[in-house]
């Protein structure tokens, strides 16, 4: 039984998208998105074929992903996360169910915001220790660090494009944190 | 603040990290065996030595994953960083 | 006297365009940009700048950069008034506004100064000898002493400015830019490495700035100036003027603050940030920190006038400015000489050299040929004037400057400057771990053994000659690349007018009498007679001389003293310098501002507000926040003018006759997976969990090792491996980290994932006896029939078209659904919820409502009702341990004897004599009451409340040997009054549960 189209799913952010003053730090919400913690061993065949063939993506390893559409990130050396498309919560489940990989749904349990712009890293390295040098956290690379007091999963997606996901109750504390940073660039 | 290399992940700050103590205490197999005063030394004694101290380490901001880390408490340089369950690494200290 | 009298008609590197007004002491003056707040004030022949900080001298500058240690100032106002400001660090601004600290009413008129008068009874230590009797009055005069001495005033109202934090990562951090960093920095570049150059000063160059030297043949300044313009090429290199290296911390971690817009004042953008506080880690990290002048000890060595030649040289040749119109020079080294000649050469009178060396050499001869006086084997031994420098007297010296004698004369001056030496800068070093040696033939304590990820170049490294210098910051920055993985660059090594020998003659203080006040810290006003006393009454060890004189202290941390002291320490000990050590340096080097500590991490952003999908709604609908860990929870709901306890009330006869609605989002909540998750439960919690079926729940005590509970909470079966295990709100992470320990540490073959579902599910708890038909209202696939659906038990399906798993629980003891829905419908559910109950009355339920009802029923708090120190057994709660199972976690300490002991604390009900009365929570209970404590104890009270549906207080209570005392009556003794009261089961209210299965 598919969810009722009439009820709005609710990000937990309140704005979609705060620009800072000169353009050069853009927050996007992006939390409504589909996402799955998937479990299994990365030397367990039966698992990584059963995510090839339902997915179509290559297990990522250590602090890398795969795929774009539906996308993988390493989270740690025997869970995945799973990010597709809103709407496809249901969709994804089953086929996950089907498939015999042990995940769960935290589709609601984590947001997302995507954090772009030339002034993008100068955003990061204001808020976490990670080592964000462009020429040693490459385009597709991902990292959970800890972000000024919460913990972050960081995904650069293009050249000055990172998504920051993070637990779903952060979501505000962080996205007023990247809002008030980016106030320096005007 | 400390630079560890967590097994996984790779060097990273102390502050997404949590330390446990001492590592390598041995869970008693048969706890019922024990005297009140050997439970108690298996609970709550600890060594706190001057020089290699080897101890759990979690990357609770990363990966999450335990391990073991062999720390110089003087000079706070780390010897090795070696997974849960294997011996302490030789000569070290 | 007209404006800016000192200043030279050319050069400094002053821009003489820009003139800029500012005040000092309210009085206004003009300066140019480019000037420091100490320059411009010198320029416009302002001598007198501080009291001293016990005895209320005058003083002047001494210094001028980090090493002043008397002109500190306050400088601006209101909530951006900054104390302890260096005004010879202070870049000038536009209306600059800066006044005197520690004078009252004014600096030139200060009645502080009658201390100077009594100096006999401040001797050293003069706080642990005078005021210790009585006892009690340390309070009064600890109150004035803080006054009389001082420090500057904190500002009151809160800074507007913005600081911000900036982390970063380099290759090589050179910290220090003049001659040696520079030519690190430059070759690090060159090879290919990501460089961070720091430097305090608003220019790169060091004391190239002040000096008149070559390199190349061509002025040092060109060479800097083309250093810094093939840095710029680079992309990747970090530069950073106006920032201080603060703290050099384990693994080559720097921490550095960076004055963005303090030299713009108030004049500065918005948004930008006064200051950034950087935190750095580097491979390798190369120290050019330099050296600082040491000053003489002599007698009234601190007067207005009195400055360190190397500061005049600076004052000279970067700010254009004479010192004075008269200077002496006293020295024990050459280095004093290129400034003689310098002062010379721009119109100064340099009436006298005293040179302490019975043969002074070269430079004095060549300063001779030039017209100067240089007077061998002489020392300063008194100083005339008391605002300010008038004359000095020299007199020769003899016996290797153990005795003074012969034709002592008085020189007239308005400047006196000294050389003593230079002190390589080797704090960042100490804070390394680096050890130090003392130099016998430098007179000064130089970086001894190398540390990993670190070198040591140029003066701060004991090497003073410029083309030296430089030739180890090429090498050093060649070393570090390579370290770095990186192919050094080619050096070529820039030849450089030869440094006159900083070699001192080793006299650490003229002779003088026993009243003379010889300076040595001048910043908390130690003298070389307190010293002495201080060893006399057995203070010998460095580190109890320094706490005990107070010498290196406060603000400063001894940077112009430190060395003066440890050779007059030594020296009074009758041992070599090197016997008696250092004390130990710790960051920071300079104050740092608590705004710079804190960042932006104030106000709202302070810390995290963990909010749960319901938060808004709840401000929005008048909710009372309590704060409970990261998450803010409602307490009450009070309607538009409805008294806070009324509310409470309420909510509670709403759960009772009702219908209520709880947001329990916050509560834990594990998935867990796996064929051997029934074996985790069964060794987690002391409970058997064999029987569970699919679709049911079970209550949880979750033990530490020690027997006692710290967590507790439900475990819904979900599936055949399938299980939802619920922690309490502030438990979550914790009992998380602790599955995860167990899993990873001790049982690694265990096949269990775990994933937090915490805030995936929004939890809304629908409780009361017309919770059903509430639910029913909304639309399930559900049955909803207690013998469908009875109490502890879990349903997957949907409500309102949404999945949703529904647990029948209860923490108040009424029929309760709490409804697990993904948390972005959960304001829908809530809010249609509401709108169903409406007619039933329903009300949102805060945490003070639930606190009384769960106290009804006796259910238990953690860490509230309980502490580390009560078993389950305590609790009454042997039910939930376990007989059969061969392990538990915690099992074993349950079997210790003390935990078998029958006269334990147990969980106790209270019900007061007066039934309106209600016990103070926390209130003790007492064996027996006397007049006056003290008394016995034997237990405390543990949650309390008023109870609306009983219509009586209650109250729980942990109790010694209480489960055998059941009826009898103990006594709680209060400030007022002693309440008495009936011990009962902890379970006020339907005892027999029968509400819950309805």
């Amino acid at each position: 039984m598919p969810r009722p189209k009439s009820l709005r799913r609710q990000s937990p952010l309140r704005a979609d998208r705060a620009p800072s003053a000169n353009g050069t730090v853009m927050l996007d919400d992006r939390s409504l998105s589909a996402k799955f913690i998937l479990h299994g061993r990365p030397d367990d065949a039966a698992f990584t074929r059963a995510v090839a063939s339902a997915l179509g993506l290559e297990l990522p390893g250590v602090n890398h992903t795969a795929g774009s559409e539906r996308t993988l990130l390493w989270l740690a050396p025997r869970e995945w996360l799973l990010v597709a498309a809103t709407g496809e919560e249901d969709g994804m489940a089953q086929l996950l169910t089907t498939a015999g990989i042990i995940h769960a749904d935290i589709s609601d349990g984590w947001a997302c915001i995507r954090l772009s712009g030339s002034n993008a890293l100068d955003v990061l390295k204001k808020s976490t220790p990670l080592h964000v040098h462009p020429r040693v956290f490459l385009l597709g690379h991902c990292a959970r660090t800890r972000f000024v007091q919460a913990a972050v999963l960081l995904h650069r997606v293009a050249e000055t494009t990172y998504d920051l996901y993070c637990e779903r109750s952060y979501a505000d504390y962080l996205w007023r944190w990247l809002a008030d940073a980016a106030q320096e660039f005007a | 603040m400390l630079l560890i290399a967590c097994p996984h992940c790779g060097p990273r700050a102390e502050i997404e990290f949590r330390c446990a103590g001492q590592s390598h205490i041995a869970t008693p197999a048969d706890p019922g065996s024990l005297s009140d005063a050997d439970w108690a030394d298996y609970l709550y004694y600890r060594n706190n030595p001057k020089g290699m101290q080897y101890e759990r380490w979690q990357h609770v901001y990363g990966c999450r994953q335990w391990f073991n880390v062999a720390r110089d408490t003087v000079t706070h340089e780390i010897k090795a960083v070696y997974p849960l369950g294997t011996p302490r690494p030789e000569g070290l200290a | 006297m007209s404006e800016q009298d000192y200043r030279l008609p050319a050069g400094g590197r002053i821009d003489r365009s820009r003139t800029l007004s500012f005040t000092f002491n309210s009085r206004r003056y003009q300066g140019y940009a480019g000037d420091t707040l100490a320059s411009a004030l010198l320029a416009n022949g302002v001598r007198m700048l501080a009291r001293s900080f016990k005895y209320h001298r005058p003083r002047g500058l001494l210094g001028a950069g980090v090493e002043e240690p008397n002109a500190f100032v306050q400088l601006g106002s209101g909530a951006r008034q900054t104390p302890n400001a260096l005004a010879t660090q202070i870049e000038l601004y536009p209306d600059l506004a800066a006044y005197s600290q520690n004078c009252w009413p004014a600096v030139g008129f200060d009645l502080g100064a009658w201390t100077n008068t009594i100096a006999a009874l401040l001797p050293a230590g003069f706080y642990y000898k005078t005021f210790m009797w009585p006892a009690q009055l340390w309070r009064v005069y600890e109150h004035l002493i803080r006054r009389a001495a001082g420090e500057g005033q904190a500002p009151t109202r809160p800074d507007p400015d913005r600081y911000e934090h900036r982390w970063e990562q380099v290759d090589i951090a050179v910290i220090g830019g003049g001659p040696a960093g520079l030519a690190a920095a430059l070759t690090a570049a060159r090879s290919g490495a990501r460089v961070l150059l720091a430097d305090e000063s608003s220019e790169f160059g060091g004391r190239l700035l002040s000096e008149q030297t070559e390199i190349d043949g061509r002025p040092a300044l060109d060479w800097v100036a083309a250093t810094l313009a093939e840095l710029a090429t680079f992309p990747d290199i970090i530069r950073l003027p106006r920032t201080t290296a603060f703290g050099y911390h384990d693994h080559q971690f720097l921490t550095l603050l960076e004055r963005v817009c303090e030299h713009l004042g108030p004049h500065a953008p918005p948004r930008l940030p006064r200051q950034r506080l950087w935190q750095v880690r580097a491979q390798q990290v190369i120290l050019a920190t330099g050296a600082l002048e040491r000053p003489l000890v002599f007698p009234d060595n601190d007067r207005p006038g009195v400055m360190l030649a190397s500061a005049a040289q600076t004052y000279l040749n970067r700010y254009a400015v004479r010192p004075g119109t008269t200077v002496v020079i006293v020295t024990n080294n050459d280095s004093a000489y290129p400034t003689a000649l310098e002062l010379a050469a721009q119109g100064v009178t340099v009436a006298a050299i005293a040179d302490l060396r019975p043969e002074p050499g070269g430079w004095a001869e060549r300063a001779e040929a030039e017209g100067l006086t240089v007077l061998p084997a002489h020392a300063v031994t008194a100083v005339q004037g008391y605002r300010r420098v008038r004359g000095v007297t020299v007199t020769p010296l003899h016996d290797s400057g153990q005795r003074l004698g012969g034709e002592r004369r008085v020189v007239a001056c308005d400047t006196l400057l000294c050389a003593g030496g230079w002190n390589p800068t080797v704090h960042l070093y100490s804070q390394a771990g680096g050890k130090l040696r003392y130099d016998e033939t430098l007179a000064c304590l130089r970086p001894d053994t190398a540390r990993p990820g670190l070198s040591v170049v140029g003066a701060a490294n004991g090497v003073f000659d410029l083309a030296s210098c430089l030739a180890e910051g090429f090498a050093a920055g060649q070393s570090a690349a390579r370290l770095c993985g990186l192919r050094a660059a080619n050096r070529t090594i820039p030849s450089a007018t030869p440094t006159p020998d900083p070699t001192p003659y080793p006299l650490w203080q003229t002779p003088a009498g026993q009243r003379d006040k010889c300076f040595v810290d001048l910043h908390n006003d130690v003298t070389a007679n307190d010293l002495r006393l201080a060893v006399r009454e057995g203070y010998v060890s460095v580190e109890h001389l320094k706490r005990y004189t107070t010498a290196g202290m406060g603000i400063d941390q001894g940077k112009t003293g430190n060395v003066n002291a440890l050779a007059l320490l030594a020296a009074a000990r009758g041992e070599p310098i090197t016997a008696v050590g250092t004390t130990t340096f710790r960051p920071p080097y300079t104050p740092v501002a608590f705004g710079a500590v804190a960042g932006r991490q104030v106000g709202e952003l302070y810390a995290p507000v963990r909010k749960t999908p319901l938060t808004d709604w709840h401000a929005a609908h008048g909710a009372v926040f309590e704060p409970t860990g990261l998450w803010r929870r409602p307490l009450v709901y009070p309607h538009p003018g409805e008294q806070h306890a009324a509310a409470v009330r309420r909510e509670c006869l709403a759960v009772r006759q009702g219908v209520a609605l709880l947001d329990s989002s916050t509560l834990g909540k594990i998935d867990l997976q796996g064929r051997d998750v029934l074996t985790l439960l069964n060794r987690v919690y002391s409970n058997a969990w064999d029987s569970l079926a699919i679709g049911r729940c079970r209550y949880g005590l979750m033990l530490g090792e020690d027997g006692m509970p710290f967590d507790d909470g439900v475990t819904a079966r979900l599936g055949e491996n399938h299980y939802l295990l619920m922690t309490t709100s502030g438990g979550a992470a914790r009992v998380y980290g602790w599955l995860e320990a167990w899993l990873q540490g001790e049982w690694p073959d265990l096949d269990v994932c775990m994933t937090s579902v915490t805030t995936h599910w929004a939890s809304l708890a629908l409780i009361g006896p017309k919770a059903r038909e509430v639910l029913a209202a909304l639309g399930t696939d559900i049955d909803l029939t207690p013998a469908a659906f009875p109490h502890l038990s879990v349903r997957s399906g949907k409500v309102m078209g949404i999945p949703a798993r529904v647990l029948r629980v209860s923490f108040t003891g009424e029929v309760s659904y709490e409804i697990n829905v993904p948390a972005g419908y959960a304001t829908t559910v809530w809010e249609a919820l509401m709108t169903a109950g409406h007619a039933l009355a329903i009300t949102p339920l805060g945490l003070e409502a639930l606190d009384i009802l769960r106290a009804e029923k006796g259910y238990l708090l953690i860490g509230k009702d309980t502490d580390g120190a009560v078993t389950p057994h305590d609790l009454g709660m042997s039910g939930l341990v376990s007989k059969r199972k061969d392990f538990f976690i915690g099992q074993r300490s349950l079997a210790r004897s003390d935990a078998l002991r029958r006269d334990r604390r147990q969980l106790v009900g209270l019900l007061s004599d007066d039934p309106q009365a209600v016990i103070p929570e926390g209130a003790y209970i007492v064996a027996e009451v006397t007049s006056r404590p003290p008394m016995p104890l034997i237990g405390h009270v543990t949650s309390t409340c008023f109870s609306p549906t009983l219509n009586r207080s209650i109250a729980l209570a942990l109790l010694k040997n209480g489960h055998a005392r059941l009826g009898e009556r103990v006594a709680i003794p209060l400030p007022d009054k002693v309440m008495v009261a009936r011990i009962t089961e902890p379970r006020f209210y339907d005892p027999e549960g029968i509400r819950l299965h309805a």
